[in-house]
């Protein structure tokens, strides 16, 4: 009995050193949009002086809640929606996800590959990996039961996306097309959109990360998608930035 | 050639040497003395803690760093369980740190004895609490601004807010902490009134929730606690205006709000529109307009308002009304109340000519006809809606709406007919008054009940109605009728008194039940019960007090509808359609009180009904739709009773009618480009009916009209319209819309089958640019070809062509607070042999708006309304044999000098603007 116990030991803290590293995986993201504050926020008095915002608080949900999934292994991530979720009611239809869109992010070559629909078009975009200036905080906060470190950057010069990566995840990748922490981001919050993405889970299963393209895919750089929003919602006020800030994820 | 490849050489060795620093070392296990593999090695540059260079320790511990710039750096090495090691260095030359120690958390903490719970933020008893509301802040103030009137607290022109003597570090919204990260949210963003508390503590140093080790320090935080429901205020308006003579309009307006709680009051005056409240105030200050939003499937939302919140609507002659009202409405968990008290009063002087042309197979008759209606209408009305949430998934609902309209109007008429050689065919004086007392009550009992399995739900409706209408009335009338030398060949007089009491009491109860088959396809079951009594009477007697018999009558309608239907709905991404059909039971109960005749009409309803919705893209979109439906005939139209208010067209009701059907069909397609600002659609519809209730008339030589309800089949009616938008200059939308739309209407005329087509064609064009700057404009013009002909007399074609503009062009000169806008409506007819008069109506009213006062609360306006003097009601008919025009007057130029009072408080009220 005293071995068995002893054997069981042994194997218990054998596996927890087998997973202290973790180099394959798919892991599980509940992303949240607070879009009733995020409304509030792109109009002046919060909206109450306009109609349409005032009858869409009363309509739909505070926040919407959908799932992603993010596979990796030691070289790639490959970041998509589970699941379309028809009932989910978005305010803002750049929110609302696409199965059609996903990030692949090939660490061994530099490369990230993302498809992205925007109102009429979808875009195919091959372009080397985004940089981001990555301040580390030192603060730190249990996500999926892994210690993560907090780390500041900034999208389109001024709004802050928060960060929380893992040592424990080899891979320098994340959730969109967030990327060159030390370890695995498991947390993002975007706080000027109201978004957050906070993994759930961890599965170690083999990953898929294969990207389904079209036969004659047309690559365009991330910079023209900026550019084709940034002209075509040049009346949207505060509401066109927003959408910008957005797609640029 | 040498010489320069070793320079090249030089210079790049060169290179390597002074920026290529290579930082090394390994990693070890205090306790154990193992190497660690994997351990995360960061460098961040020392002075703003960015991220330079990562790297992971090798099997045996040992990591690199190549490519080091000199610098100063933070070495950060962390592996888990272990504590991280920190450490500043600088980097002049490549340096091997050799071995570097890490301890297990589990070690250090035993050494130190203070036991970290990682908490970000702790509100204990250290926490001094302060309650928003107390500190007043101008209205739509900021967080910075709330903070600076708090004592104690101290905001410097960076925003860097002291408290107690010591800098605030960090500033949590709700506990959530990444949203002191961008300051932008919480200084700019986040509003004074939203929050409800301001609590300042002390939060554990960020090295120590690192490194699990309290060291005692401390940074001063602040959390802002939101309110869960906002806030207490009000807003309002005075609003008074005149011509200084006969013309002149008032308002005071407003709603004041608790938390859930709202009063909201009115009361106008005006007498120079047909309308008390708009859209916009009865919406913040009354009912709300009875307006609806939904979410679509798509997660588009519309606003669905009907009317009938503001009674109004006559639009023809000269209007004087009055109205007020009170609303008070009140929310707690997931109950709401919503109680309206509203009395309306408008009183209207219409005159006007009308000119009819009667297109009959032997002969024309023309009669002109000029009116003097002189109304007065009050409404005096109470509905209460209030909503019962049994639980997150139920809601009960009853609605209760009385109101009691009186009425009384008078008119006089008189016309002359003649036929198309000009010659006298009979001529018409006639007096009506009606006095008429209407009380209605509705009511509207529902239950709504989501069940747990996702789909499954079902709803109960039941509505309840009481109408009871008595009308007192008098009719003179004196007509005369001429022979082929224009001399009069005989007068008929009528001199009646018509008494009308009508009570109608119905119950109609519906229930809705969805079962989910799959995730995708649900089964849809209503059935509908609808029991109805309608009790009648009409008593016609003439002035000497003897009843006419062939004008008064009795009846009892009963009837009970019965129906039921099942549907089959998918809902995919691209996809949805619902396909069902429905039967119902129409059985009528007619009994005639006077003459002791009972008769009973069974109808069988089928209503099949399908359709399918297809979204290949993002904003494209592709509806087909397809619905049966039966017409059953109305009282009116059944009952075998003559109205005879006026002489010379008599409408008889049918008994032997039949129900009708009608099959429509439409289709819309339509694909919008955002990005290029580009929009196309298609909108098709066409609807046929079998039996379709129309009239037969029979034409006299006299020139007296008798209609009888008929069935009759073939009638279709389509219409076609295609638009196109697009960005042409900055910003500038052009639209164009061509439509296409034709009606075939069948009667009989002196028996004789008679097929009406009407045919007309438009085309649109409309000019657009929406900006917030200085200047922005919508303008649309309009041609329009209508057609008609009618099979009785093939040889004559009516067709004349219409144009319109309707345009508003605005220019904000925001900086000196004025506004001035034009606004136009044009109406141009066409003069053809069938209307020969010119019927144009050039309405231009410009205004000019300025905004005055410390806070803008003063508005001064001087509005122009028709300054060409000329606004008409005019109405072309061409769809059937009848041929009509008419024309009413309307208000005419006048001045207005205004003055409005805005108020408010912690508020504004919302605009679509």
């Amino acid at each position: 009995m005293y071995r068995f116990i002893l054997i069981s030991f042994l194997f218990l803290v054998q596996t927890i050193n087998a997973q202290q590293f973790i180099s394959a995986g798919k892991l599980t993201f509940e992303r949240k949009v607070a879009q009733v504050t995020l409304m509030e926020s792109l109009f002046e008095n919060g909206g109450e002086d306009n109609i349409w915002i005032t009858e869409m608080k009363k309509v739909f949900p505070k926040i919407v809640t959908d799932y992603y999934t993010l596979e990796f292994n030691n070289n790639s991530t490959f970041f998509k929606v589970e699941k379309e979720n028809l009932d989910n009611k978005y305010m803002i239809d750049g929110f609302k996800p696409s199965d059609q869109n996903y990030v692949y992010q090939d660490f061994s070559q530099g490369l990230t590959t993302l498809t992205k629909s925007i109102f009429e078009n979808q875009y195919i975009v091959k372009d080397s990996i985004k940089q981001f200036k990555w301040k580390i905080t030192g603060e730190v906060r249990d996500i999926a039961g892994f210690e993560c470190k907090k780390a500041l950057a900034k999208i389109n010069d001024s709004v802050v996306v928060v960060a929380f990566y893992t040592d424990q995840i080899l891979v320098k990748g994340g959730p969109e097309n967030f990327n060159g922490l030390p370890g695995m981001i498991l947390g993002l919050a975007v706080p000027r959109l109201g978004l957050t993405l906070f993994a759930t889970k961890l599965e170690l299963v083999s990953p898929s990360l294969t990207p389904k393209l079209p036969t004659k895919p047309k690559y365009v750089k991330h910079n023209q998608i900026t550019q084709d929003v940034e002209k075509g919602l040049k009346t949207w006020g505060k509401e066109g930035k927003a959408i910008a800030w957005l797609v640029n994820l | 050639m040498k010489y320069v490849a070793f320079v090249l050489l030089t210079l790049v060795s060169f290179k390597v040497s002074a920026q290529g620093l290579v930082l090394k070392g390994s990693i070890r296990d205090t306790v154990d003395k193992k190497f660690l593999k994997n351990a995360s090695i960061v460098l961040l540059h020392a002075k703003d803690s960015v991220l330079y260079k990562t790297t992971r320790s090798q099997e045996d511990g040992q990591f690199d760093l190549s490519e080091v710039n000199k610098g100063n750096y933070i070495l950060m090495i962390a592996y888990p369980q272990y504590a991280d090691y920190l450490e500043k260095i600088e980097i002049n030359e490549s340096i091997d740190l050799k071995i570097i120690p890490l301890n297990t958390k589990v070690h250090l903490l035993k050494e130190v004895i203070i036991k970290n719970t990682v908490s970000a933020i702790r509100v204990k008893g250290d926490t001094t609490e302060f309650k928003a509301d107390s500190f007043r802040v101008t209205p739509n103030a900021d967080v910075q601004e709330l903070l600076k009137k708090m004592p104690g607290f101290q905001v410097n022109s960076k925003g860097e807010i002291t408290t107690q003597g010591e800098k605030v570090n960090k500033v949590l919204v709700d506990g959530e902490e990444f949203f002191s990260d961008d300051p932008a949210v919480v200084t700019k963003n986040l509003r004074a009134d939203a929050v409800d508390k301001v609590q300042v503590f002390d939060k554990k140093s960020d090295q120590a929730t690192f490194t699990g080790i309290d060291d005692g320090q401390t940074s001063k935080t602040i959390n802002l606690q939101l309110k869960e429901d906002k806030k207490n205020g009000h807003y309002g308006k005075f609003e008074l205006g005149s011509n200084l003579d006969k013309y002149s309009n008032g308002k005071a307006l407003i709603n004041a709000f608790k938390g859930k709680k709202k009063f909201a009051g009115y009361l106008t005056t005006d007498n120079t529109k047909f309308e008390g409240l708009n859209w916009e105030e009865q919406r913040n200050y009354s009912d709300g307009g009875n307006s609806v939003t939904t979410i679509g499937d798509d997660g588009s939302m519309s606003i669905f308002f009907s009317s009938s919140g503001d009674d109004f609507d006559e639009q023809i002659g000269l209007p004087n009304q009055q109205s007020g009202g009170l609303v008070l409405a009140n929310k707690w968990g997931n109950t709401s109340t919503n109680n309206t008290g509203q009395y309306q009063r408008l009183q209207s002087n219409a005159k006007g000519t009308s000119y009819t042309k009667t297109i009959l197979s032997n002969s024309i008759l023309n009669n002109n006809t000029t009116n003097d209606q002189v109304l007065d209408k009050r409404k005096y009305r109470f509905n209460t809606i209030n909503e019962w949430g049994t639980d997150s998934t139920g809601l009960f609902k009853i609605t209760f709406k009385a109101a009691n309209t009186l009425k009384d109007a008078n008119a006089d008429y008189s016309g002359l007919t003649t036929n198309e050689f000009g010659k006298k065919i009979n001529q018409t004086e006639r007096q009506t008054s009606l006095s008429e007392d209407d009380k209605l009550i509705v009511s509207n009992l529902s239950y709504r009940k989501k069940f747990a399995k996702k789909g499954r739900t079902i709803s109960v409706l039941s509505d309840l109605n009481f109408n009871d209408k008595a009308q007192d009335a008098t009719l003179i009338s004196e007509n005369s009728f001429f022979d082929a030398a224009n001399l009069p060949t005989f007068i008929e007089k009528v001199d009646q008194i018509k008494a009308n009491q009508q009570t109608t009491s119905s119950i109609a109860s519906n229930l809705v039940y969805t079962e989910p088959l799959s995730e995708k396809s649900f089964l849809i079951f209503k059935y509908g019960l609808t029991v109805a009594k309608n009790d009648a009477e009409r008593v016609t007697s003439n002035n000497n007090g003897a009843i006419v018999d062939s004008l008064s009558n009795h009846f009892v309608f009963n009837t009970v509808n019965n129906s039921g239907s099942l549907s089959y709905r998918y809902v995919a991404k691209k996809v949805n359609f619902i396909i069902g059909s429905g039967v119902g039971t129409a059985n009528y109960q007619l009994n005639d009180l006077e003459l002791g005749a009972n008769r009973a009409i069974n109808f069988t309803n089928f209503i099949p009904s399908a359709s399918l919705n297809f979204n290949p893209k993002q904003q494209r979109k592709v509806r087909f739709n397809y619905n049966g439906n039966t017409t059953n005939p109305t009282l009116q139209q059944i009952q075998p009773i003559i109205d005879n208010s006026d002489p010379l067209n008599i409408a008889v009701g049918n008994a032997d009618l039949q129900q009708g059907f009608s099959n429509k069909f439409s289709f819309n397609a339509s694909d919008y480009k955002v990005l290029k600002s580009r929009s196309i659609y298609l909108n098709a519809n066409y609807t046929a009916t079998n039996n379709a209730i129309t009239n037969s008339s029979q034409v006299d030589a006299n020139g007296r009209t008798i209609r009888k309800y008929v069935n009759v089949d073939g009638s279709f009616n389509y219409n076609i319209n295609i638009g196109y938008g697009l960005d042409v200059y900055k910003g500038v939308n052009l639209g164009l819309r061509t439509g296409k739309n034709f009606n075939r209407y069948i009667n009989f005329v002196n028996d004789v089958k008679n097929i009406n087509d009407n045919n007309g064609t438009e085309y649109t064009l409309n000019l657009n640019y929406w900006s917030d700057t200085w200047f922005n404009f919508y303008w649309q013009i309009s041609a329009t070809s209508n057609q008609s002909t009618s099979s009785i007399r093939a040889n004559i074609t009516t067709n004349f062509w219409s144009y319109s503009s309707y345009g508003n062009f605005n220019f904000n000169f925001k900086k000196a607070k004025t506004y001035i806008s034009i606004e136009n409506d044009i109406n141009v007819y066409q003069k053809s042999a069938a209307f020969p008069d010119q019927r144009n109506v050039y309405l231009v009213s410009p205004s000019i708006r300025k905004v005055i006062g410390k806070k803008d609360q003063f508005e001064l306006k001087l509005f122009a309304f028709d300054i060409f003097n000329q606004n008409n009601y005019v109405r072309r008919n061409i769809s059937s044999n009848f041929i009509s025009e008419t024309t009413n007057n309307g208000i005419r130029r006048y001045f207005l000098l205004g003055f409005v009072y805005n108020f408010s408080k912690n508020s504004k009220p919302p605009s679509f603007d």
